[in-house]
Order: structure tokens, then C-alpha cells, then sequence
């Protein structure tokens, strides 16, 4: 099965300029106040504080010494870096920086292990992140397009109509609202499940026991976002797959007399999963999106409400650190997405 | 020769917001096996419900289906569905569909296409009836080599070639093809044709062939039956029906087509195609007869043999 | 798209015949009259609503009144004894050149509960310190001093349950009773004196007692100054209040429901319009023009596609910290290009087929008189189904950044409402007013825009509704 190159190509080059603009338009909007600027700096003075300090030879100087010397090293840095030119060359410079994931030093916030870097607590959170995400997403998906097909076997049925109203009403709320109602329910009136975080306090040592209340926890977070996601893929997948019953090939399968469920599997539900992956890819950006404060209201210990923690700290550089990294997550998403979508529909397969 | 299908009174009425559409409305004839039967009409007159009908392929709106189909003495209506997808439908009656451009599923490779029937049906392992899908392209005049190929590569020709090549897999004994060139440009369709006209030979192939296009219907036929708001209203021999037609409408019909060589008026058929969910009381053509009597305005005119090989129904020719 | 034109008239018409467009335009309605009272109200709300002065004759975290016919009981309401409303008693005694005021409050008090607070404003109107004694007395004729002190001219505010000199002296009180334990404040001013000694506190109401007496507070103040006056406020918070209840900082939360509405109903409906028109007028162009600009267009449209539209916003808020116009702006510039442009793309490819666009193309009709007379207005009536959606999207964004906190910092949105309630504990402490009620207005500008949509679907895509 050759994947079509050109396709792939064209749409990756797309998503590069893609991130590049996201990030460039980051860099330029945390600009407006010189923080991008006070970010490098300070990134640079760490970085030659500390290649000096462990410089035996420099540690014998006196003190004044060592101010001036440190001083010059940084003077000579940053016109290295060439964050003493104008606006416009900076902003390249901070633009390949971010790019590559060079996003400095935090302000307040520190990594578990203690570094400062941005990179670093963002790498740490990041796995939580993406574990509740794509669990999150595989599993609506799957309801969801499960759903839409039940609803597709009877159109204008009451299944349907219901479904249908329900998705759109759902499909404007986003997760967090339903999680701060459902936290008031299942977690005040109901208690039945933690308010929030990661693991319980104190946390289990016996490695099982760890990774069952790491679920126990993510039960809640998993089901407010299934019901907030699921009705709105089911009524896409509803729509299409109508479309797609209605086409003639499916009429001419029937008439080949081949068994219902071959029918189902390989002319309804395989010629429409292109197009619902076409009109699903914005909703999994919302996703992305909508996830930062679902994390906040469960406490969850992702990139989401890292932001939240920088935004109350100040902690400018961690703000943007994690915007540029949402621009990454979000394009590699969609390059997933165009992949499987190269996969499912051959007309982009060949030419 | 035997008579390999015998249709009576074959009535198909759909539900629509507008009313009760009366697409196929007491239809009989007969057909010998190895013929090809034409049906004749314009758009809206209900021929493609009729091959709807001839294969029970129903959609969810019916409103009445009877009748009787006997497929070489058996009367389909008997069997229930899963027989009638089973038993009948590819093996001893197919349907080739209107409209190539969409019949063939386009995530799916022409050979997956072809050999599905194979693997689901006949239980052939997926490398023996790939095999059996390359015999039947070639089988089509096509290369073997398209089984990996998917629709969207194909030309509508070649496209429709597959499609009949799906239609034959199972060597069904009868093929209703529903304006299988419409779609198509004139040389494509006539190497059709021919194909069609070749594998009729081979296989000794019944065909009813469903066309608006009375050239093409007079190019392949035996028989020739006229069609109009869902009833038939001329039938009979295809030379006796094109050079001597005895229904007003098919005398209209045949005088609308342009020739070449003489000199004659064009003419047409004042009037618009009847909406099947009213049609109109009496003869259904009546309105647009250049000899409407009184009569025809509330009586329906049946049937009426006029010769051995000729049947009309008109008022004009009852009694004779 | 069906291919028969479609009207902003039959749009209107299909609405409202509609079971669902009705509805969809009932509440809508309703939302709209409530906006209407709001902007048009006298009272400067914003001003007011940022300052926790103006709010302090409710109760804190109260629920609202309603409550109490689920709940059969008889909790404390508000009640406020106002200057005016004491009974005053000026007394001169010339022998010691001193002035002595009492200022007595009756309250007839026969709810189950005691108040949530008991809040004394007193206002001593003199050039010279005063003697200030405040004294509690109950139905059964029981008294407890909270009060004796020299009072330095001015406002006092007495908090009487956090207080902590009346503290002491109400736990004084106690101790002389025999009570070893301390008692919550209220607890011990509404509790017969009796059932206090006796261990066991049982609350008193005025109608406990026959005749029915009512519970009194006496300020006494005594001054040498000229012109000594004593002004005196009793608030008797409740523990249900109003509508909606209140929030931690005491602000009715109907107030700010109402003034919600038209900040909800204008973001949501100018973001929805803006953008879905920029959007549209981008995709026509893109789709009518074809070639080179469509080319251009297309891709700018990818690259948006994939902004992460949120986290940029949550940027800017952070950096510059706008008002929620300021904001709206941001939006709209981030917005530029989207969905709706793909779209429109595509029908405006099918209508430039279309022969009324041959013939206005030859007689003349220039590019772009085509695209705006005749393209546009065709296609428009197709992206009503977009904005009736995008509304209250764009209304949840705003409640999104408001939970970051980055919300307009002035302004009482319902984001901001649901954001304060969760931050203020609200799903933990079970203060579920705070929470469900603003979080009902804006699920029903949803269901309301949701409504609207469905009847409009109809109308626009009647293949995929049939049988």
C-alpha cells in the first residue's frame, strides 16, 4: 500500500508553515512586553553563570573580578545570539529558538527534579496530557461512530431526533462545563469519585495499586469527556453515513447479494470514515483546546493546568513554552489524522 | 426456447410526501430465455422502478409491491429475503446499474470488487478468486492487470466494463441492465454494445435492457416494450414495434427522432411526462394523444393482442 | 446544498413554523427582555458589582429563597433594621455636660434558624470620643452585653459573630451561666437563656413566648461633644436570599445573571456575525475568483485551521490583559479565516456555474458586483446555520478565559460567574446555586441556539431529514 507522496508531502510542508506561523505569531505577541526578550537573557545568563562557576579558575577570582568577567561573558553572548539587533532579526532568532524548543528558564515554577527549564516541566507534564487525551479521544470516537450508524438505520426515527438535538446542544458546551457539574454531583452529592488530581494522598507505593488509583482518577475526567464529545462525532458520522446509503454502490452490493454485515463493514461504514475524518479534525483541535481547563477543574497534572499554575505565578516563560508546545501537539494531530486518512481513501493514495 | 421469466401484474407504489407514487402499475409480460427484451420510455416513467421491482431491491418507502415474478416456473414473491439474496440475486438474476460513475465502491480495489462474491459467497480462498476476478475482466475485453486498480483510475467505459464483469461473475442466466451507457460517449457506448451483444452469444444471456434511447434499444433487442406513466403500453416484436407502431406514443416517439436523410418537420410530443403520484384518469397518455376520444378520458385501455407478435393498448385498436 | 435559492424570508418563515424554532426563539426572547431590563436599569452594575461595600447588607454564600419549599423548613431571611427605624431616646444630663442617645431595635424573629450574621453599623456623630454600650436582648427577656467600650468618633462596623471583643464578652456571658463549652455566637444571642444553662441550646422566636416579644438591640452612647448624634444600622443576614441566591463576596447573583445576559448575548452574536461574514466573503471570493487567489486563500485557510486558537488567546489575555472588547477583536483577527471560508468555497464554485451568473457576466456586471449582488446574498442564507451555532461557542470562550482568570477583569459575565464559583469552592463545599445557575442561562442560550439550528438544518438540508 504506497502512500501517496506527493499528498503527504503537501500536506506536512502545509502543517510546517502552520507551526511556524503559531509560533512566530507567540513569539511576537509575548513580545509586546520584551518578555521573549527577558526570557533569553536571563536563559543566557544562566547558561554562562553556570558554564563559569564550574570553572575552577574563575571561582579563585575575586569577587569584583568575577562580576566584571561575568558581565562581559554575558555582554559577548548575547550579541552572539544577536539579541542586540532590531526588532525583526530578534524575532527570527526567538522564532528558531522556539522552534526548537528552546524556551528558557522558568520565572517561579519548578520541575520535580528541579530544573527550571521550561522544557523540562513541560516534559514532565506532558505525558498526562496525552495519556487522558487520546484515551479520551479513542474512546469517544468509537462511541461516537457507533452511535451515528444506530442513527443512521432509522433517519427521522426518535433515536435519532433525540441523538441529534443532544448533539448539538453538547456540541457547543465544552468538557469543563460538564466536568464542574459533574464534580458537583459525583464528587460532592455522590461520592463516588476523587475531585480531581492524579493519584490519592498519600499515594500508593505497590506499583498495581499505583496505576489503579492513577485510573480510579481518571475515571471521571475520562466519562465527562466521552458524554461531552461522543454525541457530536455520532451525528457526523450520522450524516455521512446516510449519504452514504443512499449512494448507488451500496445499492448494487445489496443487489450482488452480499451478507449484511460485508455490506455494513465495507460500503457503508469504510467509504464514509474518510469524510468523517475530514469534518472531525477541527473538533479534535477544539479538543486540544478545550482540554487546557478540563485539566484545571480536575486538577489533572498536564500541560493544561500547568498553564493555569503559570498564568496565576506570572510565570511568562512557561506560558509561552507551553503555547508553542500546543502548536506542536495540535499539527502533529492533524498530520496523524492526514495519515490515516491516506491510509482509508485511495483517491489520495495514487496521483 | 422457454420462457425464462413471466411477469403478471407487477405493481410498485412508493411513499412520498407528495402521495402515492404509482411507478410500476400492473405490469405482465413474458420473456424466452436467450431474447433481449428492451423497455422503452422517458425519464420518470418508471423503468427503472420496474428493474427495482424484477429484482425486489425495495427501498424504505413502499407503499404496495405485489404481483407474481417466475423465474424459470418459481415465483420469486415466495421466497423471503435472505433466499431471494441468497439464491437469486448475481447467480441467476443480476442487475447491471445506471450510472457507472457511482456503482462501484471507491475505497475498494476493482479486484476486491470483483472477487468479493468469491471469498463471501462460493468460500474461495482470496488468492483463488482473484484469480476468477481476472478471468472475468479479461472475460470483459479488460486488462487482467486492473484488479489493483481502483475506480477512480478507471475510464466511465472501462468502469462499466467492471461493473457487467460483476454482474456475470456468477453466471447468472438473466441481466437487467439499467441504462448501462447513458452515462457514456457514443463510441464507448457502441463498444459496449458490442460486448454485450458478444457475451449474449457466449453464455446464451437473457437481457432486459432498460433505455430511453430507442436507437440503442432497436440495436440490441428482440423484443421492444414502450413504457409510459408506469404502465406498458405497446409491446411486441422489435422490427413490427419500429416500423409499425400501433400505440399514438411510440408512433410519436418514433417520429420524434431526427433523420438524417429526409426532410420531414421535426416533431415532438406536446405535453409534459405525467406525475406518477396523479396520473391522469383513463388512458395515461391521453392528454397528450393526437386521438383522444371521450372514452379514453375514463376508461384504461388493457392490452390488446393485434398480432402474433404485437400488443397495444390503446382504445383506438380494442374490439379489433 | 439543494439547488433551489434560498430566501432569508423562507429562512424567517421555517422558523417560525417550526416546533423547534419556536421554542428556540421563546427563550431567546426571554434572554433578550432580561437584557434589555439590564442595560436599561439606572444602576452603574459594573461599578457596583466590583465593590464589595455596596454589597454588604447580604448574606454571604446564601441559596436562594426558593429553596425552602423543597426543603419545608423555615431558615433565616434577611433582615434589616435601618436607622430610622430605631426607636431613639435623647437624653441631656446637664450635671455631667453629657448627652446620652439610646437608639433601641425591635426585630420579631420567628424563623428556625438563627442569621448567618449579625452585623452592627453604628455612626457616632461627635467631635469627642463616646461611651458605646450594645446590648442584646432576647423574647425572654434574657440580655447579653456585646459591648463597652470608649468608641472613637466615626463608623464601626461590628461583625458580631467574628467580632472578637464581642467574643469575650458573650463567652463571659456563658461562663456565668455555667456553660464551660463556647458556643458559635449566634447560637448563644438566639438560644433561650434557660435551655443554655441547661446545656442543651434551643433557639427562642418572639412567637415562643405569649405575648409575642420581640428580640431587642440597644446602642447607648454617651458623649460631652455639641451635636452628638448616633446613627445605627442592625443587619440580620439570612441564610437564603433572593432569586439566585449570593456568591462569597455577597453579591446577589441574580444581578449578576441579569447583567450577564446582554454581555453574553452581544460577544456571542457579534464574534458569531463578524466572523462567520469575514469567513464567508473570503470564501466566495476564494471560490468565485478561482486560480492564483483561491490558491492563496486555501492555504492562509489551512494554516488558521490549525492555530491553536485558545492558547494564543490565553497569550495575549495574559500579556496585555484587555477588556472584553479588546478581546473580541483578538478573536475576530484570529478567526479571520476558517470553516465557514471552506464551505462557502465550494457552493460559490456551484453557483458560478449557475446561468444567471453567465448572463450577468454578459451584460456587463463587473467581478465584484457579481460576487456581492449576486453570489453572497445567495449563499449567506446557508451560513445562518454556522452563526445560530457559533454563538454560544463564542459565549463559552468567553467562560473559558474567564476560568484562567483572564477573563475582563470588570465585567460580572456568566463565565465569570462560573469561573468565581469554582474557584471558589463551589463543587466542593456544595454551594450548587453558584454554580447551576449561571450555568443554566448559559446552557440555555445553547439549547436556545441549538434550537434555531435545528429548525434551520430543515430548511437547508432537507435530503439528510427525510425518510
Amino acid at each position: 500500500m504506497m502512500l501517496s507522496k506527493s499528498y503527504l508531502a503537501k500536506r506536512a510542508s502545509l502543517l510546517a508553515v502552520t507551526l511556524i506561523v503559531a509560533t512566530y505569531l507567540t513569539v511576537v505577541i509575548a513580545n509586546g512586553g520584551g518578555l521573549v526578550d527577558q526570557i533569553l537573557v536571563n536563559q543566557i545568563r544562566f547558561d554562562v553563570t553556570s558554564t563559569l562557576s564550574r570553572d575552577p579558575s574563575f571561582n579563585r577570582l575575586p569577587e569584583a573580578e568575577r562580576e566584571k568577567l561575568l558581565e562581559q561573558r554575558i555582554e559577548l553572548a548575547i550579541r552572539a545570539k544577536g539579541l542586540d539587533q532590531p526588532f525583526i532579526v530578534r524575532s527570527f532568532i526567538y522564532l528558531v529558538d522556539a522552534l526548537t524548543l528552546r524556551l528558557g528558564q522558568a520565572l517561579v515554577i519548578k520541575s520535580n527534579t528541579g530544573s527550571r527549564a521550561v522544557i523540562d516541566i513541560i516534559a514532565e507534564r506532558l505525558p498526562a496530557t496525552v495519556a487522558l487525551f487520546t484515551t479520551a479521544t479513542i474512546i469517544y470516537s468509537i462511541l461516537g461512530i457507533l452511535v451515528g450508524l444506530a442513527m443512521a438505520r432509522k433517519p427521522g426515527g426518535l433515536f435519532d431526533r433525540f441523538m441529534t438535538m443532544l448533539a448539538v446542544i453538547t456540541g457547543v458546551i465544552p468538557p469543563w462545563f460538564f466536568a464542574i457539574i459533574f464534580l458537583l454531583i459525583f464528587a460532592f452529592y455522590i461520592r463516588l469519585f476523587p475531585f480531581g488530581g492524579f493519584v490519592s494522598v498519600p499515594s500508593p507505593t505497590d506499583p498495581l495499586l499505583y496505576a489503579l488509583d492513577v485510573m480510579y482518577h481518571m475515571v471521571l475526567p475520562l466519562i465527562t469527556w466521552v458524554i461531552a464529545s461522543f454525541p457530536f462525532w455520532a451525528y457526523i458520522t450520522r450524516n455521512i453515513v446516510i449519504q452514504t446509503i443512499g449512494e448507488d454502490f451500496v445499492t448494487m452490493a445489496k443487489a450482488k447479494g452480499l451478507p449484511q454485515s460485508a455490506i455494513l463493514r465495507r460500503y457503508v461504514l469504510r467509504p464514509s470514515l474518510p469524510p468523517i475524518i475530514t469534518n472531525v479534525a477541527l473538533a479534535l483541535i477544539a479538543s486540544w483546546q478545550g482540554a487546557i481547563i478540563t485539566e484545571v477543574v480536575f486538577g489533572w497534572p498536564g500541560i493544561g493546568n500547568l498553564l493555569n499554575l503559570a498564568i496565576l505565578s506570572t510565570d511568562a516563560p512557561v506560558v509561552i513554552g507551553a503555547t508553542v508546545v500546543y502548536a506542536y501537539l495540535l499539527v502533529a494531530t492533524v498530520l496523524i489524522l492526514d495519515i490515516i486518512y491516506t491510509v482509508l481513501d485511495p483517491r489520495v493514495k495514487v496521483g | 426456447m422457454s420462457t425464462i421469466l413471466a411477469v403478471r401484474d407487477l405493481t410498485l407504489y412508493y411513499r412520498t410526501r407528495r402521495g402515492v407514487v404509482r411507478a410500476v402499475d400492473n405490469i405482465s409480460f413474458e420473456l424466452e430465455e436467450g431474447r433481449c427484451l428492451s423497455l422503452v420510455g422517458e425519464s420518470g416513467c418508471g423503468k427503472s422502478s420496474l428493474a427495482y421491482a424484477l429484482m425486489r431491491i425495495l427501498p424504505r418507502n413502499v407503499h404496495t409491491y405485489k404481483g407474481e415474478v417466475l423465474f424459470e416456473g418459481k415465483n420469486l414473491m415466495a421466497l423471503s429475503d435472505s433466499e431471494l439474496s441468497r439464491d437469486i440475486w448475481l447467480k441467476k438474476m443480476a442487475m447491471v446499474f445506471q450510472g457507472a460513475m457511482n456503482s462501484l465502491n471507491p475505497v475498494l480495489s476493482v479486484g476486491e470488487q470483483v472477487s468479493e462474491v468469491f471469498t463471501l459467497h462460493a468460500g474461495l480462498s482470496k488468492i483463488e478468486a482473484m484469480k476468477k476476478a481476472a478471468e472475468l475482466l479479461e472475460l470483459v475485453r479488460l486488462p487482467a492487470s486492473l484488479v489493483n486498480k481502483y475506480p477512480h483510475e478507471l475510464s466511465g467505459g472501462m468502469k462499466q466494463r467492471v461493473v457487467i464483469a460483476i454482474a456475470l461473475s456468477m453466471r447468472p442466466k438473466l441481466l437487467i441492465l439499467d441504462e448501462p451507457t447513458s452515462a457514456l460517449d457514443v463510441i464507448t457506448q457502441a463498444n459496449i454494445i458490442n460486448l454485450l451483444k458478444k457475451l449474449q452469444e457466449e453464455f446464451n444471456l437473457t437481457y432486459i435492457f432498460i433505455t430511453h434511447d430507442l436507437g440503442l434499444a432497436s440495436e440490441l433487442s428482440d423484443y421492444i416494450a414502450v413504457m409510459y406513466a408506469g404502465r406498458i403500453v405497446e409491446i411486441g416484436d422489435a422490427r413490427s414495434v419500429l416500423t409499425d407502431p400501433k400505440h399514438p406514443y411510440t408512433q410519436k416517439l418514433l417520429a420524434a427522432i431526427p433523420r438524417l436523410m429526409e426532410e420531414a418537420k421535426l416533431e415532438f410530443i406536446p405535453g409534459s411526462p405525467p406525475d406518477l403520484a396523479f396520473p391522469p384518469t383513463g388512458c395515461r397518455f391521453h392528454p397528450r394523444c393526437p386521438f383522444v376520444m371521450d372514452a379514453c378520458r375514463v376508461k384504461e385501455p388493457q392490452l390488446c393482442k393485434l398480432s402474433e407478435r404485437q400488443y397495444a393498448a390503446c382504445l383506438l385498436w380494442e374490439g379489433a | 446544498m439543494s439547488s433551489a435559492p434560498v430566501g432569508i424570508k423562507s429562512v424567517i418563515h421555517e422558523i417560525l413554523h417550526s416546533k423547534s424554532g419556536v421554542a428556540g426563539v421563546v427563550i431567546l426572547a426571554f434572554i433578550l427582555l432580561t437584557s434589555l431590563i439590564a442595560v436599561f436599569s439606572p444602576e452603574n452594575i459594573v461599578e457596583k458589582w466590583n465593590d464589595p461595600q455596596a454589597w454588604l447588607d447580604k448574606p454571604r454564600l446564601a441559596a436562594p429563597e426558593w429553596t425552602t419549599f423543597f426543603t419545608g423548613e423555615n431558615p433565616s431571611r434577611t433582615i434589616i433594621v435601618r436607622t430610622q427605624d430605631f426607636k431613639k431616646d435623647v437624653q441631656r444630663i446637664e450635671q455631667l455636660n453629657v448627652t446620652k442617645i439610646e437608639l433601641r431595635a425591635r426585630v420579631i424573629y420567628d424563623y428556625d434558624t438563627p442569621p448567618s450574621e449579625l452585623n452592627i453599623m453604628i455612626n457616632l456623630i461627635s467631635k469627642a470620643r463616646s461611651l458605646l454600650t450594645v446590648k442584646w436582648i432576647r423574647p425572654d427577656g434574657s440580655t447579653v452585653e456585646l459591648l463597652r467600650e470608649v468608641a472613637e468618633p466615626g463608623i464601626k462596623t461590628i461583625f458580631a459573630y467574628i467580632d472578637r471583643t464581642v467574643a469575650s464578652n458573650v463567652n463571659a456571658y456563658l461562663q456565668k451561666l455555667g456553660v464551660s463549652q463556647p458556643l458559635p455566637i449566634g447560637v448563644a444571642l438566639f438560644s433561650s437563656e434557660k435551655s443554655l444553662a441547661s446545656g442543651v441550646p434551643k433557639l427562642i422566636k418572639s412567637h415562643d413566648v405569649k405575648p409575642s416579644r420581640p428580640y431587642e438591640l440597644v446602642v447607648e452612647a454617651t458623649s460631652e461633644s455639641k451635636g452628638f448624634d448616633v446613627e445605627a444600622q442592625l443587619n440580620l443576614l439570612g441564610v437564603v436570599y433572593g432569586l439566585c441566591g449570593t456568591d462569597n463576596m455577597r453579591r446577589d447573583i441574580f444581578i449578576g445573571i441579569v447583567w450577564g445576559a446582554p454581555i453574553a448575548l452581544a460577544f456571542g452574536l457579534i464574534a458569531a456575525f463578524v466572523v462567520t461574514l469575514i469567513q464567508a466573503i473570503f470564501g466566495a471570493i476564494s471560490g468565485y475568483y478561482g486560480s492564483k487567489i483561491d490558491e492563496i486563500i486555501q492555504r492562509i485557510t489551512d494554516v488558521y485551521l490549525v492555530l491553536p486558537f485558545l492558547s494564543l488567546l490565553i497569550t495575549i489575555q495574559f500579556i496585555y490583559k484587555t477588556t472584553i472588547w479588546t478581546l473580541l477583536i483578538a478573536v475576530i483577527a484570529l478567526s479571520l479565516f476558517g470553516g465557514v471560508t471552506k464551505s462557502v468555497r465550494s457552493m460559490a464554485l456551484q453557483v458560478r456555474e449557475e446561468p444567471y451568473i453567465e448572463a450577468a457576466k454578459s451584460y456587463g456586471a463587473s467581478k465584484r458586483r457579481i460576487l456581492f449582488l449576486y453570489i453572497l446574498p445567495r449563499v449567506l442564507p446557508y451560513t445562518f446555520a454556522n452563526i445560530t451555532v457559533s454563538v454560544p461557542a463564542y459565549v463559552f470562550l468567553e467562560a473559558s478565559l474567564s476560568i484562567l482568570g483572564l477573563g475582563d477583569p470588570a465585567l460580572p459575565t456568566w463565565g465569570k460567574l462560573i469561573s468565581e464559583a469554582f474557584s471558589g469552592g463551589a463543587a466542593y463545599y456544595g454551594y450548587w446555586w453558584w454554580i447551576i445557575i449561571p450555568s443554566t442561562f448559559i446552557v440555555l442560550v445553547s439549547t436556545a441556539f441549538a434550537l434555531l439550528w435545528y429548525a434551520l438544518d430543515k430548511v437547508l438540508n432537507p435530503r439528510l431529514r427525510e425518510e
